[in-house]
């Protein structure tokens, strides 16, 4: 049973990882460390280095996204994973302890939290009725697992001891050093008689809380003890009843649920971070997955390292599309500097890669063929200048990716060359550009060099764009289109929204 | 402040604020008025810079401070208290950043004490003053502190002091946590434990009892994290109590603070020699401004010269245009309305011989800049900036005051701009004081809405001297910057 892989033997550790110089490249680095928690950063990470070969894999994983577009889907495997983590601890505090009343107490609130979770996911489940072979299968193992006589047993004598527990209610006098422990029974409200003698000069305003958050204490200190071991005397049945348990059950959370919670982490942290570009009205969206032959498109995608930085100041992220034809390999994006081309570039790698894993990509709609490696070759700005070793490190890494590419990859140059002559530039970019088409390769080339953008046919232009109206304004927008104009005037009255009409429309109410 | 709720000090002040207190000269009246007391200076601001647009509300304050000004001593005296509770508090008590239960109440019920005393002086203050008093503020305020503060209820809370120290132990109950630890606990009333009930709240059962040694420090700090647990129960309460009273003590000074300023005021007018007049309010939709001999307060204040008031009938107006020479007291004229409309909507006297007027929500300025304050734009822009982000603001039932708006650019381009503003504004309910230098600006408007506007003009108050008046007028095709300038002898 698994939600990530179809056959058992796609399944266990990945082989192929993506190189860390193209992840750091693609900014997709400081992506995963936002996606993945540090604690689950071994147990999780290979799950999403690794890329997937076979469109089936893809398709069952975007069966499993289908579902979750139900969020209170994923808010339940959320739900599950986080509490087998907390029956985890408290077996590991059972042990720990030195108390008997103690070990008694964690054992049985480990056991009452595992039943509660299996039952309320498989709840979710049936009640969500999932489609994809995945999650079906889940349902259909819970099942069968939440009428397993042993879970049952296990069930059933958790509540009972409970309640058990519950009825207990003592009384504590604390007066120096001397405590009195005895059986409580009254019930008056001491706090609101105290609240109800000021509420007069209550003035309605803010007020400060003055509860201490007390959290629950994990570990009972030894003047706890000996007033749980007085409760225990008070109240022998019930500890009576807890003993028994413990003894009648024994290790009792299966391997395949522990995989299971951890398989649904990889869904669930990938949803929560795709939550976060919501205020910004940022979508994500599941890519179509076409052949190699085919064409791809990519709609309102956006750079997911940049948007993750900007998300926290709340600016706003500008969304980008592109296009390849059938016949179409390569784009070339020139233009104007600090337009967004290298964040472009980013973005296209991203999106190849996020789809790779059968993950939603940035956009409104995708259709994306699935590739094998995504190259980056990033020209590190300060050191743009003209030392023969910087060029020649840079020829050094395009003969690298040339050898190792093949027509499932992707390609994606930033800046490559920059450190030398223009002709220079020219020449071997020429020579690169020419070897992508005839390889057959998806390449993003960001060059200042626009006459690269007609060399083939199957190259394309875009364009980094200034404001129409103010050509101070950088609108990071990446548009199909060759070299552009920026000759705009503006009335100032309009850039200000002051004209009669505006200002009708903006003081209208 | 208001009949119905309270005056919220800490409202944010409206974007407007900055532009007003800067180009309508707030300073020298807030400074007056407040007396170097910064909690006033705080109240009466906000009081100014906050329009309720309401007359009920507005009366009603009205009335309250004809009794202050009837009843000075009494209202200062009221104050005085108030202020002097706040700095005891300040001296002998604070609450603090405490993270322990017990610390909490130890310390509230210590602020609970201190304020005591206070509380049976401002009780007998108000059965001694009441009867002098007749506006409904100062009536209510008065039946609230006798009904509220009355002997057995004082008594009551020494009561609840004492009981909280726990001369006889802390008594809790407590239920079993998930680890075998307590949880929820709940300290119970002492009183009833002593009462002889202790055998029934206990259950009647058995009850085991044992003692830390006097060396067992982990011991002690678990009974102290115990205590902590049950007195959590009722910190907060205790806590809030002492917050409750604080407020108590903070609402009296603020609802009182705006009336002692505007005593503060009165007194400073008085050692002038001026007059002031309670202003009759209206609703917007009445579209009334009529005045005889307003003057600038702030002006007022400030100078040794007496300075010279205005009359206006702006009835049934939406826009007053003043045109005319420079230096002429446009501006003060401009400025001296502004302030009237502030302190009227605010509930204050104001320094007029009469004044009717409708009252506004929300008011504006949009005054031309000596120098340009951001770098990053054209001067021209700024003020363009400017007044966006005043349209972005304002809203009908308010006033724009524009004082040579746009004058930054070439006249053409400038009036034509401004036209369209001020029709737009003007259409949408706002109601626009304008003064300018620009003759095609204002024939424009007097084209399009003469029927609705008041056209005045600065004109000398006798030949040649330096006093100017407004009188209504037709616009004229220029200023008198060639008188000026031949005063002053040119550039040589």
């Amino acid at each position: 049973m698994s939600v990530l892989f179809a056959t058992p033997s796609s399944d266990d550790r990945p082989t192929r990882l993506t190189d860390a110089a193209d992840i750091t490249d693609l900014a997709l680095n400081q992506v995963l460390a936002t996606i993945i928690d540090d604690a689950d950063r071994d147990e999780l990470l290979p799950y999403f280095l690794a890329g997937l070969r076979q469109p089936d894999d893809v398709r069952f994983r975007h069966e499993v996204w289908r579902d979750l577009e139900d969020a209170s889907l994923v808010e339940s495997l959320a739900q599950f994973a986080a509490a087998l983590h907390q029956v985890d601890l408290r077996l590991q505090w059972s042990r720990d302890t030195r108390f008997n009343e103690e070990r008694l107490s964690w054992y049985l609130d480990a056991a009452l939290r595992y039943c509660h979770a299996i039952a309320v996911l498989y709840g979710v489940l049936e009640g969500a009725s999932p489609r994809s072979r995945g999650l079906t299968a889940v349902r259909d193992y819970l099942s069968l697992y939440t009428n397993d006589p042993a879970f049952v047993a296990l069930r059933d004598d958790a509540t009972a001891a409970r309640h058990e527990l519950d009825q207990i209610r003592y009384s504590l006098t604390i007066r120096g050093a001397t405590v009195r422990v005895g059986v409580f029974g009254g019930d008056d409200e001491y706090a609101a008689e105290i609240r109800a003698l000021f509420e007069r000069f209550n003035q309605g305003g803010a007020t400060t809380t003055y509860r201490v958050a007390y959290r629950d204490s994990y570990s009972m200190n030894h003047v706890e003890a000996a007033i749980a071991n007085r409760v225990a005397k008070l109240f022998p049945h019930a500890f009576a009843t807890l003993t028994a348990f413990e003894s009648a059950h024994g290790t009792f959370v299966t391997s395949s649920i522990r995989r299971l919670a951890s398989e649904f982490k990889v869904y669930t942290s990938y949803h929560q971070f795709m939550k976060r570009f919501q205020p910004l009205e940022l979508d994500f969206s599941l890519p179509e997955i076409v052949s190699s032959g085919d064409g791809v498109e990519v709609h309102d995608a956006f750079d997911v390292a940049l948007a993750n930085k900007l998300v926290r100041q709340s600016a706003k992220v500008v969304t980008n599309s592109f296009r390849l034809g059938p016949t179409e390999r390569v784009i070339v994006v020139s233009g104007p500097n600090q337009g967004g081309k290298t964040t472009f570039a980013r973005m296209v790698g991203q999106v190849y890669y996020l789809a790779a894993r059968g993950l939603p990509v940035p956009g409104s709609s995708a259709r994306l063929s699935l590739v094998d490696e995504v190259f980056t070759h990033f020209s590190r700005a300060e050191n743009n200048t003209m030392q023969a070793g910087k060029l020649e490190q840079d020829l050094v890494r395009m003969k690298d990716i040339l050898r190792r590419a093949t027509s499932s990859s992707v390609v994606i140059a930033n800046e490559v060359f920059s450190s030398t002559t223009v002709s220079d530039a020219v020449t071997l970019g020429t020579l690169a550009l020419q070897r992508f088409v005839s390889l057959g390769c998806r390449c993003v080339y960001v060059t200042f060099v626009d006459e690269l953008s007609r060399l083939d046919p199957a190259i394309i232009s875009m364009v980094s764009t200034i404001d129409p109206v103010d050509a101070t304004i950088r609108t990071f927008k990446i548009l199909p289109r060759p070299a552009d104009g920026r000759a705009y005037a503006l009335v100032i009255a309009e850039k200000y929204d002051l004209t009669y009409d505006q200002i009708r429309a903006r003081v209208g109410s | 402040m208001y009949p119905d709720r309270d005056f919220n000090i800490d409202e944010n002040p409206p974007a407007s604020a900055k532009d007003l207190a800067q180009d309508l000269n707030l300073a020298p009246l807030v400074d007056a008025m407040s007396r170097g007391d910064t909690f006033i200076h705080r109240v009466v601001l906000t009081a100014l810079l906050h329009a309720s647009g309401d007359p009920a509300v507005v009366r009603f304050r009205q009335d309250n401070l004809d009794d202050a000004l009837a009843n000075e001593s009494v209202v200062r005296r009221l104050y005085e208290l108030a202020i002097n509770v706040a700095a005891e508090q300040r001296r002998h008590f604070w609450m603090g950043q405490q993270t322990q239960p017990s610390r909490i109440v130890y310390r509230a019920v210590q602020g609970i004490q201190l304020y005591l005393p206070h509380l049976r002086e401002l009780k007998e203050l108000a059965d001694e003053v009441q009867d002098h008093f007749v506006s409904d503020g100062f009536r209510a305020l008065f039946a609230t502190l006798i009904a509220e503060l009355n002997e057995d209820y004082l008594d009551e809370v020494a009561q609840h002091t004492r009981e909280l120290a726990f001369p006889e132990g802390a008594f809790m109950s407590v239920e079993l946590g998930p680890g075998g630890n307590g949880q929820n606990h709940t300290l119970r009333d002492p009183r009833r434990r002593r009462r002889g009930w202790l055998g029934r709240l206990t259950g009647g059962g058995k009850v085991y009892s044992f003692s830390v040694p006097s060396r067992d420090e982990a011991g002690f700090e678990a009974l102290t994290d115990l205590l902590n647990r049950g007195t959590n129960s009722i910190a907060n309460e205790v806590g809030q109590a002492v917050d409750h009273l604080s407020s108590f003590f903070a609402a009296l000074r603020t609802e009182l603070a705006f009336y002692v300023g505007s005593l503060n005021l009165r007194a400073a007018l008085h050692a002038k020699d001026e007059r002031t007049c309670r202003p009759s309010v209206h609703r917007w939709e009445e579209e009334i401004l009529e005045f005889t001999d307003l003057k600038d307060v702030a002006l007022t204040l400030q100078g040794p010269a007496r300075v010279v008031g205005n009359d206006s009938r702006a009835t049934g107006c939406d826009l007053i245009v003043v045109t005319g020479a420079n230096s002429g007291g446009k501006s003060t004229y401009l400025r001296s309305v502004g302030l009237a409309m502030l302190m009227a909507n605010a509930g204050m006297f104001v320094t007029a011989s009469s004044l009717s007027i409708s009252l506004h929500s929300g008011l504006w300025t949009h005054f031309a800049r000596e120098e340009d304050e951001t770098l990053s734009k054209g001067k021209f822009e700024e003020e363009v900036a400017r007044m966006s982000s005043i349209v972005d603001g304002v809203c009908p039932r308010q006033w724009v005051l524009l004082n040579e708006s746009f004058s930054s650019t070439n006249e053409r381009e400038g009036s034509s701009l401004a036209e369209q503003v001020i029709n737009a504004l003007a259409d949408s309910d706002v109601r626009v004081l304008l003064v300018t230098h620009m003759f095609d600006l204002a024939t424009a408007l007097q084209t399009r809405r003469g029927d609705s506007a008041l056209f005045l003009q600065a004109t000398r108050a006798v030949a040649g001297s330096t006093s100017y008046r407004l009188v209504p007028g037709e616009p004229l095709p220029t200023g008198f910057a060639s008188d000026i300038m031949a005063r002053l002898g040119g550039f040589e």
